[in-house]
């Protein structure tokens, strides 16, 4: 369970860390873009390549960014399965019932499976890079032309950056929680999906009880630290963009033309 | 059990009930290795009771009964046995009839703490395992929680170990501490014996009771008084010997004199 | 004359409890007309066993909760109105028992920097504050790591930096070392006790271990919402009957002393630390080797020459 690493900061002195919230996040939006606009390999080989410079300069360890893969693998290989055995083509190498294996297939579930991994990398390198109380004041300042619509940007952006916090926390709290119905005989891996389903009960109730405690308590503390919302607030750490901000915004539409380039116009 | 946070206390009772497994290393239990091939870890669980740190934390059913009957019930018990247990374990831990039917959340803190004992309890363990079983509570509801695992331990002859920060209650109920530190046993013999190592405590970031600590300084100043004194009633008796004996044998020189 | 920081006039708190939604909620009284005065720069101690109502008392100063009736007055303001309330927040910051549960940020400044953020200090000032309080809990080097790693006393003395950062008259800190080993409890009352000497902030410490109120300028002792007994910790802990009845403990050699005293021994009233017992009883020691040989447990000369000179 400590294994979770998806959604973490991770302290370190790098250009990235550096870097204003807004572009991480836009970086973010347009790498995000970039996957699913295209099909082709080459262009997947640009983008991994970009992907390996940022972690590189963001001195993230490659080990620690490939943990937090770990805990998607089911998915993974499920859709990569799905994908493999009913997507339908022109050669088919194997049929058995409603399964076939196709040479579609099997380029559909290599995609699948690339682009998932390349989607969590680069999103969780953001939130590795990021603190959440700059990515709230990062995505509040992304928002602010909505506030005018009445959506309330501080306090969801707030919501976010704290709902990150207990990640951890509530991790840790659920694998004591299995330790201590386990020490009175339960277990959670036997029995059918209806069996497994009701022993997670004695496993959601105190978490429930507990995460409710927290949040109270933490409105508590928030409150006598004189937290009320954004109004009349000032930020210790206020956004203003420097020359590197706007040169990694350069870098960005450059990224965006190779992988349009390699794709469109060379059709790799 | 004693040793400062991170000292692997916690880890090492994990290894005791089977939760978690050693790297290298064998456990036995009653004289059978609980790694060996088909060992039951459910049975083992179920005779080694571990309750955690907080463990009000963890009840979850909707009546004080029924959360109790949630170990028997995993044991594979009758409802009867189950239900007879569960009324045995809460009598234990002094939890009132009238409660039974009461949720758990409704309960005072220190209740809810005895109620989630007495679900470790009623599997009937032979040996009781606590980590930190008085960790947040008032003076009072200490008292009355060891009390109990006192009685526990001297009348249904269970086997107890508990961690704890607090050198007074080793020294008042514990036959034998172990001391953690850095994932080692640094000490592991009689309270008395464990104390006399004051230097040694103190670099562990322990301390020794205060009596213990006045006693064994009064030793040194040259008081007759002995060192491995560890609980109020010694250390009272000491003092209170050492004066009134100090005291006849002044009358008896008087006597001479005379 | 300086006004004092608190100052507390038949307060009362009740809270009600609904079983039913139907029903008519039943009232529990908390807090029980209580009267008293915390006068600026002390160190005050609140002690009781759980349920007695310190902590209700605690969340009042912090306007966290509001009398029923009574009044309270914090560094001159009154908690029952309204726009006072920011100020009396910033005034009188608050230290809580759970160290997870208060630390909002991932990263130690951020969250000592997340008072003032509120109060909307200039950032600038921020920087600089956020700086000064750390170091005076004796955190500064731990400033870019993530709470999540640091031990529980570490997390603590980060939201002791973090109410410090607002630049408060006053702490209160409810129960704030429960939840640690000895080690966190020593580093977190020593930080709190350096604040109240070099800082001169009044700070207000609900706890139930006896030992850390032993260097308070002035005890209140509570029970069922009632003071029970205040005074100095000597002439609190003097009380060592009393305070067992409430359910409290005393320290161990206060209590021994106590016990020896009962038994004929001529020790003072109050002893609190270690120390001090070991002193008296060396002194006696002393004396009664000196002493004309008669039994100094029935020597009523020496017993009153005792006590005047250890007051």
């Amino acid at each position: 369970m400590r294994e979770i690493t998806i959604g973490q900061y991770y302290p370190a002195e790098s250009v990235i860390h550096r870097l204003d919230p807004r572009v991480k996040l836009v970086g973010t939006l347009v790498y995000i873009i970039s996957l699913f606009l295209f099909k082709s390999f080459s262009c997947y080989f640009v983008v991994a390549a970009f992907l390996f410079t940022v972690i590189l300069l963001s001195k993230v360890p490659l080990g620690y960014i490939l943990r937090g893969l770990k805990t998607i693998i089911f998915l993974l290989l499920f859709m990569s399965m799905f994908n493999l055995f009913f997507t339908p083509g022109d050669v088919v190498y194997w049929k058995g019932g409603p399964f076939q294996i196709t040479d579609a297939g099997i380029r559909n579930a290599g995609f699948m499976a690339l682009r998932l991994i390349l989607l969590i990398i680069g999103s969780s390198l953001m939130t590795f890079t990021t603190t959440p109380n700059q990515l709230t004041d990062g995505l509040e300042s992304l928002l602010k032309p909505f506030k005018k619509l009445g959506l309330p940007v501080h306090e969801v952006a707030m919501m976010m950056s704290i709902a990150l916090r207990f990640i951890p926390i509530l991790m840790e709290e659920t694998n004591k929680i299995m330790m201590a119905q386990m020490a009175r005989g339960a277990s959670f891996d036997e029995g059918n999906l209806i069996q497994k389903a009701k022993s997670l009960v004695p496993l959601l109730v105190p978490l429930f009880v507990s995460a409710f405690r927290r949040a109270d308590d933490l409105a508590m503390a928030m409150e006598a630290r004189c937290y009320h919302g954004g109004e009349g607030r000032t930020k210790m750490k206020p956004l203003r963009y420097q020359s590197r901000d706007y040169i990694a915004y350069v870098v960005m539409l450059l990224y965006l033309a190779t992988v349009i380039f390699t794709g469109k116009v060379l059709y790799l | 059990m004693i040793g400062h946070t991170g000292s692997g206390k916690s880890t090492l009772i994990q290894h005791l009930n089977g939760l978690l497994h050693a790297t290298a290393g064998d456990i036995l239990y009653d004289g059978e290795s609980i790694y060996a091939e088909g060992y039951s870890l459910r049975k083992l669980r179920s005779q080694v009771g571990l309750v955690f740190q907080y463990p009000e934390h963890q009840l979850f059913e909707a009546t004080v009964l029924d959360d109790v009957m949630f170990g028997p019930k995993n044991l594979g018990l009758s409802v009867e046995e189950q239900k007879e247990r569960a009324i045995t374990a809460l009598g234990q831990v002094g939890i009132e009839e009238s409660l039974f039917d009461a949720s758990p959340f409704e309960l005072s803190g220190g209740q809810k703490r005895r109620v989630a004992i007495a679900g470790v309890l009623a599997m009937q363990p032979k040996v009781l395992i606590l980590d930190e079983p008085t960790a947040g509570l008032d003076p009072q509801g200490k008292k009355e929680i060891l009390g109990e695992i006192a009685k526990l331990q001297k009348e249904q002859q269970i086997t107890v170990v508990f961690v704890t920060h607090c050198m007074e209650d080793v020294a008042e109920y514990a036959d034998l501490i172990l001391v953690m530190n850095h994932g080692k046993v640094a000490f592991y013999d009689t309270p008395a014996r464990v104390f006399a190592h004051k230097e040694e405590l103190k670099d562990l970031g322990l301390d020794v009771p205060q009596v213990t600590l006045v006693m064994q300084e009064l030793h040194e100043i040259g008081l007759p008084v002995s060192a491995d004194v560890i609980t109020l009633k010694q250390a009272k008796d000491q003092i209170l010997r050492v004066f009134a004996a100090n005291a006849s044998s002044r009358d008896e020189e008087v006597a001479c004199d005379a | 004359m300086k006004n004092p920081m608190i100052q507390v006039k038949n307060l009362i708190y009740d809270y009600l409890i609904s079983k039913n939604e139907d029903e008519e909620p039943e009232r529990h009284r908390a807090i029980d007309d209580v009267t008293l005065t915390v006068e600026t720069g002390d160190f005050i101690a609140i002690l009781g066993h759980n349920g007695s109502g310190k902590s209700t008392f605690a969340k009042q100063i912090n306007v966290l909760l509001k009398p029923t009736s009574g009044t309270l007055i914090v560094g001159g303001m009154d908690t029952a109105d309204e726009k006072n309330l920011l100020p009396i927040r910033q005034t009188a910051g608050m230290v809580f028992q759970n160290p997870d549960n208060q630390i909002i940020a991932t990263i130690v400044e951020e969250d000592v920097g997340f008072g003032p953020e509120n109060i909307g200090v200039p950032t600038d000032e921020i920087w600089k504050r956020v700086e000064k309080s750390l170091s005076s809990v004796g955190m500064l080097h731990y400033r870019k790591h993530s709470p999540n790693r640091l031990s529980g006393g570490q997390k603590q003395r980060v939201a002791i930096a973090g109410v410090m950062a607002m630049k408060p008259d006053c702490i209160v800190l409810d129960e704030p070392t429960a939840m640690l080993d000895p080690a966190g409890r020593k580093d977190v009352i020593a930080t709190v006790r350096e604040l109240n000497e070099k800082e001169n902030v009044t700070v207000i410490l609900i706890t139930h271990y006896m030992d850390e109120v032993v260097f308070a300028d002035k005890v209140f002792v509570m029970d069922a919402g009632r003071i029970a007994l205040q005074g100095t910790p000597r002439e609190v802990f003097s009380q060592v009957e009393k305070l067992k009845e409430i359910g409290l403990d005393v320290p161990q050699v206060t209590e021994l002393a106590h016990e020896l005293k009962e038994e004929g021994l001529p020790l003072p009233d109050g002893i609190l630390t270690p120390e001090e017992f070991r002193e008296e009883i060396e002194k006696l020691w002393q004396s009664s080797a000196e002493m004309s040989p008669t039994s100094i447990l029935k020597e009523a000369d020496l017993k009153s020459r005792l006590s005047i000179r250890s007051i």
